[in-house]
């Protein structure tokens, strides 16, 4: 375990190799599942690169008492600059980089970062949400990782490179994170202090496709509950689509009055529901089941339904478009209900 | 950390530092100053990590020393509305109370370990010129800067300095502002190797915090920053990187060139009265040197034309520059306007250059005419 990632090791050495001949590059693309530790990683790669001990760079190993180190960890390093997408856009925008129409030019990571380093040798960017560039902050981006500032260090995380615009692609290193394996998922849980049940423990992480920030959303009873809940329904042969949609609704709502928590919620439901589906898949096609027992056993009972791959298929793909439309600012009730018509349609 | 202070003087001190602590930021640290208390010193700190100050606090009684987080809009209203003479504080680590005559007030302090740290002047090395010098570096470039393009470098005023020489200059591409003055260089002294492009803002603030000093400033320049104290501040600032444009080379080197000294006050008030029916589409004024005298023609579709004369010591062939009034008067208007400046220019498609007898100097590239 290097400074408390875990189940990265692939990628760390891949950094230390370059770190030690001195060749770290520019533009870091992180990509990979939700929840996997790119952010960890990229902080902990920033406070290593970033250390005020000697050859801290080289070896990659912080040394956690510094100045540095001290001010990475409250999250106050003058050299560390990260951009996250804010709660109500939906799109990381311009003037996250370059300030708004007010202040063009005169606030923003890109601003930040035309100032020399005030504490290390190198300045770190961390741009969370990549994905979500729209078309003018991803090319405001372009100068900056064409020509970046000398020793300046940009990480864009994203759970995908195809959902970069290629310009941003071709100037980046793209660095993959795998799944986490379920037992350090279930460890993590229990030395984070969210599960102390090892048992409950090793049910999230196996739900969790190897996230441990979906496994910590599982953890929440209600949402726990919804979830067999929804199996229950998808399973039946023929959806009650009234019923179905009503309990979804009634759970959207029970999340809360603003917006961007409901919409988060429907998100999550439809992930159960793409869970469902892609297992059904593995079983018709041949491959082996994954996920916990209640999926397995929803998908075991689902089998007297006689569907074929084609069908699955349909659905899952109703399912993604769902996710484009819950981004994009739709009627929930609506989409909700659009939703599970489509899913329950023979 | 146990003090007593005068309010006046400590609100004073903390509205100076106040200035840098950002409305708004991501890092909650920095809408905090920093109370650093020895035995025989107070200081206060702020940053908003492009640039910090230190400012000594005077007349406090120290009874116990300590370094203390305050939450600087509360900590600010508190002494602000407070009519009391004198303000005892008494911190630990995890909150202070500040006493009043009858008024108590109990606030929550953070880990001081998590503010960033600000840079003291312990230099051995340094320049050393007057306040008033270093005011007037500033406030004749500081206009010229372009906070507003990606080209982050222009944003800032470049700090020059070489054998007791220093040279403070600024442009936004169309026009560059140059002043200059001699400093006193500690032995030994070796100009940073690197650049120095101090941020308009940092420079804005040195301006004001120097203005009632009429004492000696410090300058020290390092690699990534650079230091300048005055009798109660330290203000440390980061620079800014990327490439300035060499400067040395805008300025022309005319050998056939007219030069000619004006009044400043009677040509300011020609260029603002031509400047009176320029719109933003057409902004140009014609500066026609005639024999005798200069005239000054501006006009725009939409609202009319103007002309104003003015007589000038010139009588060769005509000449007609046109150039941007709000440059000319942006350079006319951080000078005395009672002396002479001189105007050096060749035709309408070069540079004309404006300069004083005090090392002050302006070029200013002509719009294109047939427009």
């Amino acid at each position: 375990m290097w400074q408390t990632i875990q189940g990265h090791d692939h990628v760390i050495d891949r950094f230390r190799l370059a770190a030690m001949r001195g060749r770290l590059s520019g533009t870091y693309l992180l990509v990979g599942p939700e929840g996997v530790g790119k952010r960890s990683m990229a902080v902990q790669l920033a406070k290593a690169i970033l250390c005020l001990q000697q050859d801290s760079e080289q070896s990659l190993n912080a040394c956690n008492a510094c100045e540095s180190c001290r001010l990475l960890d409250s999250g106050n390093h003058p050299d560390f600059h990260t951009i996250t997408k804010r709660n109500d856009r939906q799109l990381v925008t311009i003037d996250l980089l370059v300030g708004d129409q007010n202040h063009r030019n005169r606030e923003g990571l890109l601003v930040d970062m035309a100032y020399k380093p005030a504490l290390s040798s190198r300045k770190i960017a961390m741009i969370d949400d990549a994905d979500l560039f729209n078309i003018e902050s991803a090319n405001t981006l372009l100068k900056t990782l064409e020509e970046p500032p000398p020793g300046a260090i940009i990480f864009l995380i994203g759970t995908s490179q195809n959902r970069q615009l290629p310009t941003i692609r071709s100037r980046s290193q793209v660095i993959r994170f795998g799944r986490l394996a379920d037992d350090l998922v279930a460890d993590l849980l229990i030395s984070k202090g969210i599960i102390s049940d090892p048992t409950r423990a090793k049910e999230l992480a196996s739900a969790s496709y190897g996230s441990i920030s979906r496994a910590i959303q599982l953890a929440d009873e209600e949402l726990w509950q919804f979830r067999a809940h929804l199996f229950q329904c998808l399973v039946a042969p023929g959806i009650d689509r009234l019923r179905v949609a009503r309990a979804a609704a009634k759970f959207v709502d029970g999340a809360g009055t603003e917006t961007y928590v409901r919409r988060v919620r429907l998100q999550q439901i439809v992930h159960f529901a793409i869970d469902f589906y892609r297992g059904i898949l593995r079983s018709q096609s041949g491959a082996d089941p994954e996920g916990d027992s209640l999926l397995r056993q929803a998908i075991a009972r689902s089998q007297t339904d006689a569907t074929g791959p084609d069908d699955t298929l349909r659905r899952l793909d109703c399912c993604l478009e769902m996710l484009t439309y819950i981004s994009r600012n739709v009627n929930l009730a609506t989409l909700i209900e659009w939703w599970i018509d489509a899913l329950a349609r023979p | 950390m146990k003090i007593t202070c005068q309010r006046e003087k400590f609100l004073t001190a903390l509205q100076t530092v106040a200035a840098v602590v950002p409305t708004r930021s991501t890092k909650n640290i920095l809408q905090n100053v920093k109370l650093e208390i020895g035995d025989n010193f107070a200081t206060l700190m702020a940053t908003d990590l492009e640039v910090g100050i230190r400012y000594e606090v005077s007349n406090i009684q120290v009874e116990r020393p300590g370094v203390v987080i305050l939450p600087v809009a509360r900590f600010g209203a508190i002494l602000r509305e407070s009519a009391d003479e004198m303000i005892r504080m008494n911190a630990n680590d995890r909150s202070i109370v500040i006493q009043g005559e009858h008024s108590e007030f109990n606030l929550q302090v953070t880990d001081p370990a998590e503010f960033p740290p600000i840079a003291i002047f312990e230099e051995t090395q340094y320049v050393e010129l007057s306040a008033r010098l270093f005011r007037e570096l500033i406030h004749r470039t500081i206009f010229a800067t372009d906070n507003e393009s990606s080209r982050y470098a222009l944003g800032g005023i470049l700090i020059d300095i070489e054998n007791d020489h220093i040279a403070a200059v600024a442009t936004d591409g169309r026009r560059l502002a140059k002043m200059e003055g001699p400093v006193t260089a500690t032995d030994g002294y070796v100009p940073s190797e690197g650049v120095t492009i101090v941020p308009s803002r940092a420079m804005q603030l040195i301006e004001r915090t120097i203005s009632d000093s009429e004492n000696e400033v410090r300058i020290a320049c390092h690699a990534n920053d650079i230091l300048v104290k005055s009798q109660y501040a330290t203000i440390y600032a980061r620079l800014l990187e990327g490439r300035f444009p060499k400067w040395r080379d805008v300025f022309p080197k005319y050998s056939d060139a007219v030069r000619m000294d004006l009044l400043i006050r009677p040509f300011y008030a020609a260029v603002r009265q031509a400047a009176i029916v320029t719109t933003e589409e057409s902004r140009g004024i014609n500066f026609t040197f005639g024999s005798g005298a200069l005239v000054l023609t501006g006009q725009s579709a939409d609202v009319g034309q103007s002309r104003i004369e003015i007589p000038i010591p010139y009588d060769g062939a005509e000449v007609t520059i046109k150039l941007d009034p709000r440059f000319v008067s942006d350079f006319l208007r951080v000078l005395d306007l009672d002396k002479t400046f001189n105007m050096t220019w060749k035709d309408g498609e070069n540079a004309v250059l404006c300069s004083t007898d005090d090392g002050y100097a302006y070029v200013i590239m002509p719009l294109a005419r047939d427009r």
